[in-house]
Order: C-alpha cells, then sequence, then structure tokens
C-alpha cells in the first residue's frame, strides 16, 4: 500500500478536496487497494513526509519552493480540473501502480 | 399530506445531521452521481457534523473547564472560547437554511458567468459555509432569512470581483496560469492594501526580514498539537490548576489536532457533489474564457504567512486579557491565516507589515468575536446537543475570516450610526480600491511579461 499525502493550510479543504478526487480516481481505476491518498496539515508536513511515498504539492511558489526528499509533483491539476488525466498517469507511473 | 408534514417535520426536528445528508443525497442524485456514491457522501456530512459536535463538547469540558478556572481565578472574564474556523464553520451547516447556500453561490456564480460579469468559476465548497455563516449573523440580528441571504448574496458577489480584479497578482505569486482567489478573506484587503501603502511611508516598514529562516525556528510553534498544548498549559497554570495543567495542555494539544481530522471529512462529502455540478457547467460553456477560483492554501508554502501568525500569537492573548469590553479567549484561531494570508497578499510579502497589520487587527478580532459569541452559543444549542457546553460558556470564532466587514454589517443591522458610516466609508474605499487593482494587475503582467510595459497606462 502506497501512501501519497497532500498539504494544505489547515489539512481540512483544500487538501480533503484533492485527497477525496484522487482516492475517487484510484478507486475507478481499480487500484484503491495498492494507494491511498491523505491530507495532512501543511504545519506538521515534516512529521508526514518521511513515511510517504509521494507528495502532492498544491503550494507552488513562482520564487521556488522548498524541497521534499520524496518525489513530488503538482496536485493544482485536480483542483482546477485542467491536466488530471495526466497528473494521474504520472501518479500511477511514479508509484508503479501498474 | 398531514402524514407527509409529519414525517418532514420530525426529520427536520432530528437536526442537521440526519436533514442533511437526505438532502445531500437527493442534490447528489440530480448532479448525476450513483445512488452508491451519492448515499455515502450525504451519510458522511452528517458524520462530519455529528463528528464536529464530539470535538466541541471535548474542548468544553477540558480547555473550557481550564478557561473557567482562570476566569475564577484572575477575574478577567473570558467567557467565550474560540473554537477557530473548521468546528465554527462546521457549525454554520447546522442553521435550517444552510443547504440553500448551496445552489445560491452556484446560481449566482453561473449568471455572472452568463451576464460576463466574472471570470472566475469558484470551485471551493469549502467557503459556501462562509457565506452561510454571514447569512446566519445577519438572519439572527435582524430575524429575517432572506435579508441573510440578500448579505450573503453581496458577499458573492465581492468575492467573485475581487477574484477577477486580482488574478494576475495571484498567478504572479503562485507560478499557476487560470486561477484566481475568491475565498472571503481576500476582501479584506479593501482595507489592508491601502493602509500596506500608507505603512511604506515609515521607513523601516521597508526592511524586508527572512521568513524562511524564522520559519524553520520558529515552525514547532505552529504546529497544533505543540501550540495547543503551551496555551493550554498556560490556562491550567493561571487558572490554579497546579501540575494538572500539563494534562490540560495535552488535552488542548488533542482538541486542536482532531479538529481537523473531523472537519476534513465536510469535504469528503462534498468533494463529489461539487465535482459534478463543475463538470456539468463546465460543459455548458465551452470556449468560454475562464478563471478557476480556489481557496487560500495555494499560497500556503509562503513562509511569511506563518512566521506572521504566529508572532501573533502572544499580542493576541495579551489584547484578549486586557481589552476591555472582550469576553473572548483566543484558541482554536491562533493559527489565524484569516488576516495573515490576505495580508500577505496587500503587503507583497512584507513581512514587517504583515505583522503590523496582524497586530492592529487584534483588538477588531476580540470585540468581534465577543458580538456574535451569544449568536454562535445559540446555533450551538439549538442543534439539540445542548450538553455540548459545560454551565455558563459560550463558543465563539476569534479571528474569523473578514471579522471587520462582518462587524460593520451586522452592527449596521442594529442600526448603530458609527457602524453605518463606517459601511458606507469601506463601499467608497472599495471603489478606490478596484481602481488600484487595476494598475496592479498590468504592472503584474508586464512582469510576467504577457504584455509590454507601453502597451496601456
Amino acid at each position: 500500500m502506497k501512501t501519497i499525502i497532500v498539504a494544505c493550510g489547515g489539512g481540512i479543504a483544500t487538501s480533503a478536496t484533492v485527497a477525496a478526487k484522487v482516492n475517487s480516481r484510484l478507486e475507478d481505476m481499480g487500484l484503491a487497494g495498492k494507494a491511498k491518498v491523505e491530507a495532512v496539515d501543511i504545519k506538521s508536513l515534516d512529521s508526514y513526509i518521511s513515511s510517504a511515498d509521494l507528495y502532492l504539492s498544491v503550494t507552488p511558489m513562482a520564487r521556488g519552493g522548498k524541497e521534499y526528499p520524496i518525489p513530488t509533483i503538482s496536485g493544482i491539476p485536480f483542483l482546477t480540473g485542467m491536466g488530471a488525466d495526466d497528473a494521474m498517469e504520472q501518479i500511477v507511473s511514479i508509484l508503479k501502480l501498474k | 399530506m398531514d402524514a407527509l408534514a409529519l414525517v418532514f417535520q420530525s426529520i427536520l426536528d432530528l437536526g442537521a445531521a440526519v436533514f442533511l445528508p437526505i438532502i445531500i443525497f437527493i442534490l447528489g442524485l440530480i448532479v448525476g452521481l450513483k445512488p452508491g456514491k451519492a448515499l455515502s457522501a450525504g451519510l458522511m456530512l452528517g458524520v462530519a457534523l455529528t463528528g464536529i459536535n464530539l470535538v466541541v463538547s471535548y474542548m468544553s469540558t477540558t480547555v473550557g473547564t481550564a478557561a473557567q478556572a482562570f476566569v475564577e481565578n484572575t477575574g478577567v472574564q473570558l467567557t467565550g472560547l474560540d473554537m477557530g474556523w473548521a468546528p465554527a464553520l462546521g457549525l454554520c451547516w447546522n442553521w435550517k437554511y444552510a443547504f440553500l447556500m448551496f445552489p445560491v453561490q452556484i446560481g449566482i456564480n453561473v449568471i455572472m458567468l452568463v451576464l460576463g460579469w466574472t471570470k472566475t468559476l469558484n470551485v471551493d465548497m469549502w467557503n459556501v459555509a462562509n457565506k452561510i455563516f454571514t447569512a446566519f449573523l445577519v438572519a439572527s440580528v435582524t430575524g429575517s432569512a432572506v435579508l441573510g441571504f440578500a448579505a450573503a448574496i453581496i458577499q458573492i458577489v465581492l468575492e467573485l470581483k475581487n477574484a477577477d480584479a486580482t488574478k494576475n497578482q495571484i498567478t504572479e505569486l503562485t507560478g499557476v496560469p487560470g486561477i484566481s482567489m475568491p475565498h472571503p478573506m481576500f476582501l479584506s484587503n479593501i482595507i489592508f492594501y491601502p493602509f500596506a501603502k500608507l505603512l511604506d511611508k515609515i521607513p523601516f516598514m521597508r526592511y524586508q526580514l527572512n521568513a524562511a529562516t524564522l520559519k524553520d525556528k520558529l515552525g514547532i510553534f505552529g504546529e497544533n498539537h505543540v501550540l495547543g498544548f503551551i496555551v493550554g498549559t498556560i490556562v491550567g497554570l493561571v487558572g490554579g490548576q497546579g501540575s494538572q495543567a500539563l494534562l490540560t495542555g495535552v488535552q488542548a494539544g488533542t482538541a486542536l489536532t482532531l479538529f481537523p481530522m473531523v472537519s476534513k471529512l465536510f469535504m469528503t462529502a462534498l468533494t463529489p457533489i461539487s465535482d459534478a455540478a463543475n463538470s456539468f457547467i463546465k460543459k455548458r460553456f465551452p470556449g468560454r474564457e475562464m478563471v478557476i477560483g480556489l481557496d487560500w492554501p495555494i499560497l500556503a508554502g509562503n513562509p511569511e504567512i506563518w512566521v506572521a501568525i504566529i508572532f501573533t500569537i502572544p499580542v493576541a492573548l495579551i489584547v484578549a486579557m486586557v481589552l476591555p469590553g472582550n469576553t473572548v479567549l483566543p484558541f482554536g484561531n491562533l493559527m489565524n491565516v484569516c488576516v495573515c494570508a490576505a495580508a500577505f497578499v496587500a503587503c507583497k510579502g512584507n513581512l514587517i507589515k504583515m505583522i503590523t497589520i496582524s497586530w492592529l487587527m487584534c483588538p477588531i478580532l476580540s470585540w468581534s468575536a465577543s458580538d456574535f459569541a451569544p449568536m454562535l452559543t445559540d446555533l450551538a444549542i439549538s442543534t439539540g446537543s445542548t450538553d455540548i457546553l459545560i454551565e455558563g460558556q459560550q463558543l465563539a470564532w476569534w479571528g474569523m475570516d473578514i471579522a471587520e466587514i462582518r462587524w460593520m454589517a451586522v452592527e449596521a443591522c442594529r442600526v448603530n450610526p458609527i457602524a453605518i458610516a463606517a459601511l458606507a466609508g469601506f463601499a467608497v474605499l472599495a471603489f478606490f480600491f478596484f481602481k488600484w487593482q487595476k494598475k496592479e494587475e498590468h504592472d503584474a503582467a508586464v512582469r510576467m511579461g504577457w504584455i509590454q510595459e507601453t502597451a496601456s497606462k
């Protein structure tokens, strides 16, 4: 079981939205047993990131942000709906779910 | 017919935790969800509401008890306990007309898109509750749900207009094109933005602090369990609990850690519905230029926001202790993004200006929270779970979004002449704000290379 985490300001709204969407896609693809997305609080990100396999970031910064020790891709496509299929493919290939 | 009315009434009487799942289930079927998914989503909303009550009740019996000891020991009348934004907005769903805000927000948004009055499609469903809260407040003071919805509609329109008016700047900050930010907190920038410009006249205000380094050092104080432990222990110690204060500290940390875990269930419930609704809308308007309105945390990677918040915590607590007329102990919302994330945009990330604004806002946040506490308490009690509060305690939301605007609006409804004058002043400021943003947007577009400097002035 692979763990994907997504973090936002409180681990409540934005991150939980992305988690719900990606989990639902995983379910539709029949991969629900292989990976799961969890919404976490960005203020405690350091304690979650070491035990996760992939970080879905929804906090892009044009000036460049922090580097993370695990593979990181943008979760914004799941919020806007644009490019969500491609992002999903990336998740599947990075985690070798198929 | 009578039997039907009786069934309907008895379901209503069981409260939002039973009533809303049925509404969401029906809504889910209407927007095309499979019955299974619709049922799961609806029931999850009931679970979220019940979960919120559980955690609020836990907070009241643990931190609330310590806070009462604190009141008795010090004589400082802090009878209201701030539960923070997530439980407060969760609680709003218990208002009897709450579910109507869904179709109202989506309907107003679609109408404005069709008429070309906005480019933003707001897909942020969490903050539907922020409109419910406004409507609930206005309805509570005026006794009219219609006026409540009128206030909420004004808020929806202003949010979309503000999102349109600042979208280039958001793209510049995030590097993501095609998004905007209709979160209500950014309406505070109608005041913060000109104020930040005034602060520029003071020389040392322009000094840039390195927020990333500060955040690495101070970040631990922003973690829910650590912050809860510190505040809980202090309250317990001043309340004369002795070594028991450490237990209060751990319990306070528990409350702040459990709130998000329960609150995120709201989004698990609402996301399938909003997804279906949004794809419905996008299908109907192919080819129309549209930006997607997102919630504020897209900015949450910026360390300035968290540093400004942490620097405000001691000030917020001291202000709460000494401010005449304040009755609320800031607790659940001490990590106050509602001011600092908005100020981040208004101050263009200048930490000293952000902290200045955040400190100056503390009295307003305390007074408005005190003013609204009785209404929130009544709402919590009206859910039928009267036992969620210990005797003599009030529930409050310190540091709510657009506290200053909501306070003006509610007091204006109470025909307070100062508030009416302030609201008129705010309207004038809003006019100029939107004008100023045109230049900011142009400048942002130039910096991103979208247009040439000479294009227009």
